[in-house]
């Protein structure tokens, strides 16, 4: 116990006293703070659009003036002449989208036929063009209803009817888990834990290869212990400092977090060790498990969804410890959970620590064997 | 001149020795290019969430709550499966992230609209993933369109409309839509192409690190050699051939095999090529500082997530701060990622992102200048160092 201790304060010591590890530390708080503040807008704004309109009729301005109040769209004054022009205006992203109100629109819709508006939208950035696609289309359906209301109303509906008569099914909606539906609660979590998911990897990795990796396998555990409670303050200081500066809410209590952020810590750190185990070559081990971590965004589940993965990758991603973490992020960051809410995220994680520990126990066992064969034949 | 040249030629010949006799160099080389476009490729070869799972409490079990019903499960993003008998365990299943919509349509929901009175049915929807939010959410209104707009024609027929003129007062407004560039919005398409160039990025900084590192741990680097830029210059050069096989394997292989979008695959390559030589002065300046071969692992992949990030090929790059802004122009990677986006979608013609090559230009120029000065200074110190020793 005394040599586990001062083996411990030792990597400390070395962490303390390592220029590198403090490069390290300073590069994942900076790159997490700065990929915070890439989202501190939290919400797409001010999408600039164009409108060209040859109908100038009161109905077709009353259209552009609904899309100018928009807060998600900014009509800008882009003149051009011809589709090339437009096509230059895209190539260099200065409008998102193009609304032409037809020279015949009102006098359609006064006929009682359909109005046209032609929507060109951008959507190579899908994130901008359906975000000014869907908010051109809300307005266009709202200019759409007066419209109709209008007939409603010139075919005697009663004025307190009308609405429904226009609208029968409206939706109440209700947005769970990240009610503001903004980038920051979305993304903001995910990547700053991606980034500590790499930093765990790397941190574990930094004392199983030369010149500080220890000899014994108390030094290797005095060392890991160390690593371990820098990681459960840097994952404190990521949930309590800064996903509270950026506004992101943990709704979940600090029991909770705390023993997810537990389980996550020891499973990356059990993961990198049995890599350790397995791969001779310390360096060859430290890249597997670094490809790995990079990775584990993808795989994760956070942007693009695991059920949608080929089998086989569905299969690997269980067995990344950021993937269950992501998942359990989702919930405990969003919602009041417990850890019996928690409870099919922390199966997960068991399983995980289960095969790593038994592929860590493995691949020492065979390096034993060996080390103790080899022994044998240089004394024989 | 001749000197120098003739430098840069043995020490070319030099690199490419010792890439071939030190596996772990070449493993970075041709393993990561391979390896990670093949990874990222299968992984989004789906390229748009389906079926997203959705629950349904229908309370109503009205014709008309059938048909919504079945007009819900008929969209190619959402499917129903499950019917759980009440709100609250249809909430607990979604929270459990088993589901991402909940949609409840109440008791009386076809009567109000027989009575002419507007029913409203409720909807919750897990917006934690944006993504699929973003594909769930519309696909629902977009059937609640369809069956207002159906009950409105019925509704003006019987108020003596004839059923062909209806069709026209509804919903009168009409969207043209023309999707331009990306119509299928496939989030494989709109992603991959950036992780690729990273990739190339991660290659060229790591690649270097990791030859100097190596040689530095093994007494190989020899910092004093008369030409110290051309020195890490032919390293560069070396490494060269095996980032123009990555690249090549990336345009010329990945994209057609996974169907990755691609205006012109050589417009492409240029791009990742013009890219490369950009980044080999940074490359040069990161690996004048590492002390040994795992600094590469340990410093620079710290790298690539936030640089993509900050580039605005995901994020929308005047929506960011603007100190991000000014931050992100200082990397290659913003404007190399904003022409990939043309090239990929727009446009396979260069002269387009020409704007963009004139950026990674000037970078290029303004690192080159930093690393021969830096080198210079370094080399310097050392001499003084040397000078200083001999002297003693």
């Amino acid at each position: 116990m005394k040599t586990l201790i001062s083996e411990t304060m030792v990597g400390f010591k070395q962490i303390a006293t390592g220029g590198r590890f403090w490069v390290m530390i300073l590069l994942l708080l900076l790159a997490s703070l700065g990929t915070l503040k890439v989202f501190d807008n939290m919400v797409v704004k001010q999408i600039p659009i164009a409108v060209l309109d040859f109908d100038n009729s009161k109905l077709s301005r009353t259209l552009k003036t609904y899309l100018s109040s928009t807060p998600q769209l900014k009509v800008v004054a882009k003149g051009f002449e011809t589709v090339e022009d437009a096509k230059e205006l895209f190539y260099r992203g200065e409008i998102t989208a193009i609304v032409l109100i037809t020279n015949d629109f009102s006098s359609r819709l006064k006929k009682g036929q359909k109005g046209f508006i032609v929507v060109a939208s951008d959507m190579s950035n899908i994130l901008l063009g359906k975000m000014a696609h869907k908010s051109i289309a809300k307005v266009a359906a709202t200019l759409s209803a007066g419209v109709q209301m209008t007939l409603v109303s010139k075919l005697g509906e009663r004025k307190e009817r009308k609405l429904s008569r226009v609208v029968p099914i409206s939706i109440e909606e209700s947005f769970n888990f990240n009610p503001a539906t903004n980038y920051m609660n979305y993304l903001g979590p995910g990547l700053i834990f991606f980034y500590l998911h790499v930093f765990i990897i790397i941190m574990t990795s930094s004392f199983l290869i030369p010149p500080l990796r220890p000899k014994t396998a108390v030094g290797i555990a005095g060392r890991q212990i160390a690593v371990f409670v820098i990681l459960i303050a840097l994952g404190l200081l990521f949930f309590y400092g800064f996903l509270t500066m950026a506004n992101v809410p943990i709704r979940s209590g600090f029991e909770t977090v705390f023993v997810m952020l537990l389980f996550f810590i020891i499973s990356a750190m059990m993961m990198t060790l049995a890599l350790g185990a397995a791969i001779p070559k310390p360096l060859l081990a430290m890249q597997a498990a670094i490809v790995i971590g990079m990775l584990s965004m993808m795989f994760s589940g956070i942007t693009w969804p695991t059920d949608m993965f080929p089998r086989p990758l569905q299969i690997v991603a269980q067995y990344i410890p950021y993937t269950p973490f992501a998942k359990g992020m989702r919930i405990f960051l969003h919602y009041p959970a417990d850890l019996s809410d928690l409870r099919h995220i922390n199966i997960l994680f068991a399983k995980q620590i289960g095969l790593f520990s038994a592929l860590s126990l493995f691949g020492w066992g065979i390096r034993k064997l060996f080390t103790t064969r080899r022994n044998r034949g240089a004394h024989a | 001149m001749l000197e120098r040249m003739s430098f840069l030629f043995r020490m070319i010949v030099d690199e490419l020795h010792f890439i071939l006799a030190e596996k772990s160099i070449l493993s970075i080389l041709i393993v990561i290019p391979i390896l990670y476009p093949i990874v990222i490729s299968w992984l989004y070869i789906e390229n748009q969430p389906v079926d997203r799972p959705t629950l349904l409490i229908d309370h109503d079990n009205s014709s008309l709550s059938r048909q919504l019903a079945i007009g819900l499960d008929a969209t190619e993003q959402i499917q129903i499966t499950g019917r759980p008998y009440d709100v609250g365990h249809g909430f607990e299943t979604m929270r459990k992230q088993q589901a991402e919509l909940l949609v409840y349509i109440p008791r009386e929901f076809s009567s109000r609209i027989k009575k002419g009175e507007q029913a409203k049915i409720k909807l919750w929807v897990n917006s934690a993933n944006m993504l699929t939010y973003g594909i769930t959410y519309p696909a629902v209104r977009e059937v609640v369109l369809s069956t207002n707009k159906m009950i409105g024609e019925r509704f003006l027929t019987e108020k003596g409309v004839h059923p062909a003129l209806s069709k026209g007062r509804v919903m009168p407004i009409s969207l043209a839509e023309r999707l331009l560039y990306h119509p299928t919005t496939g989030y494989g398409d709109f992603l991959v192409t950036g992780v690729f160039l990273i990739i190339v990025q991660q290659i060229v900084l790591m690649g270097l690190a990791f030859s100097v590192g190596l040689r530095k741990e093994r007494g190989l680097f020899k910092e004093s050699e008369r030409f110290p830029f051309t020195y890490l210059e032919a390293k560069v050069l070396a490494q060269l051939v095996f980032y123009l096989a990555g690249i090549a394997f990336i345009v010329f292989v990945i994209f057609p095999i996974f169907d990755w979008p691609v205006k012109n695959k050589a417009s492409m390559f240029v791009l990742f090529v013009v890219f490369v030589i950009t980044m080999a002065p940074l490359a040069i300046i990161a690996a004048k500082f590492v002390k040994d071969r795992y600094a590469a692992f340990q410093i620079l992949m710290f790298f690539s997530t936030p640089l993509f990030m900050i580039s605005g090929f995901a994020w929308p790059f005047k929506q960011m701060p603007e100190l991000i802004q000014y931050v992100a122009a200082i990397f290659p990677a913003t404007p190399a990622l904003q022409a990939v986006r043309v090239l990929s979608m727009k446009s396979g013609n260069l002269e387009v992102v020409l704007p963009f090559i004139g950026w990674l230009g000037i970078q290029f120029l303004c690192y080159l200048v930093i690393a021969i000065l830096l080198l210079r200074k370094s080399f310097s110190r050392l001499l003084f160092r040397a000078d200083t020793a001999a002297r003693a």
